[in-house]
């Protein structure tokens, strides 16, 4: 006979309570789901990959942290996570600028200023400046995860594929990495906006 | 033997393995803790 099926909100509720089991069944049953239609936005199965496992830490994190709602269901939940991850992917891989549909059209969102422009980019590089230096002051390991992802743009799969240790050592060299640069930075006094 | 060309592989259209395990094992290296200032993520590792 066939087991009847535990509700996800009953999974989710085990979960939150510590039952880890719990979470690997809510994967497994709704893994199709979710990766078919990330897959269907961005048609490309590494990043497919790497969204998926982006929404699922989200999802991790916010039920670990008490702040999941019980309003409507899991599934659609996770999709709206998914959903939004594809849209933050394609606004950072995108390099046009957007207009939005408008009849209030301002001329003045294209033409630039071009005095505040120079004045934001000199603000900008002396910032970047000072995090550079920053940097220099982290150890060897974090320093070079840090780099890996902020500056090289690669995401933790590549970084632990590149340093020769594991995603979760990456994850965690990178936590300390800005631990300390904000400890320094906060010891130093450093101001780092205009 | 001539090639087919209209022949599509069928792809399963779901997560590696690795990605899986890998999101199970994050699930379990952190634990939520209650502080004065609201839940904190504390990570195990």
């Amino acid at each position: 006979m066939k087991k009847p099926l535990i509700a996800d909100s009953v999974l989710v509720s085990k979960y939150i309570s510590g039952h880890e089991k719990s979470l690997e069944i809510l994967i497994n049953r709704h893994k199709q789901r979710i990766y078919s239609f990330i897959y269907s936005k961005v048609y490309d199965r590494d990043l497919t990959e790497d969204i998926f496992q982006d929404t699922f830490i989200k999802v991790i994190r916010t039920l670990k942290l008490g702040n999941y709602n019980e309003e409507g269901k899991f599934i659609s939940w996770v999709m709206r996570i998914a959903h939004n991850l594809v849209i933050d992917h394609f606004r950072k891989s995108s390099r046009i600028p957007k207009f939005e549909n408008s009849h209030d059209f301002d001329i003045f969102s294209v033409l630039k200023n071009t005095d505040i422009d120079i004045e934001n980019k000199m603000i900008k590089d002396q910032i970047l400046g000072e995090v550079k230096k920053i940097i220099e002051l982290l150890p060897d390991d974090q320093k070079e995860v840090l780099i890996y992802r902020y500056y090289n743009d690669l995401s933790f799969k590549e970084i632990s594929e590149k340093t020769g240790v594991s995603i979760n050592t990456s994850l965690g060299r990178m936590r300390y990495a800005l631990i300390n640069l904000r400890n320094i930075i906060k010891k130093k006094n450093i101001i780092l906006t205009n | 033997m001539e090639k087919n060309y209209f022949f599509q592989e069928k792809i399963s259209l779901e997560p590696k393995r690795k990605t899986i395990n890998f999101i199970l094992s994050y699930s379990k290296s952190i634990k939520a803790q209650r502080t004065s200032m609201g839940n904190l993520l504390l990570d195990l590792n």
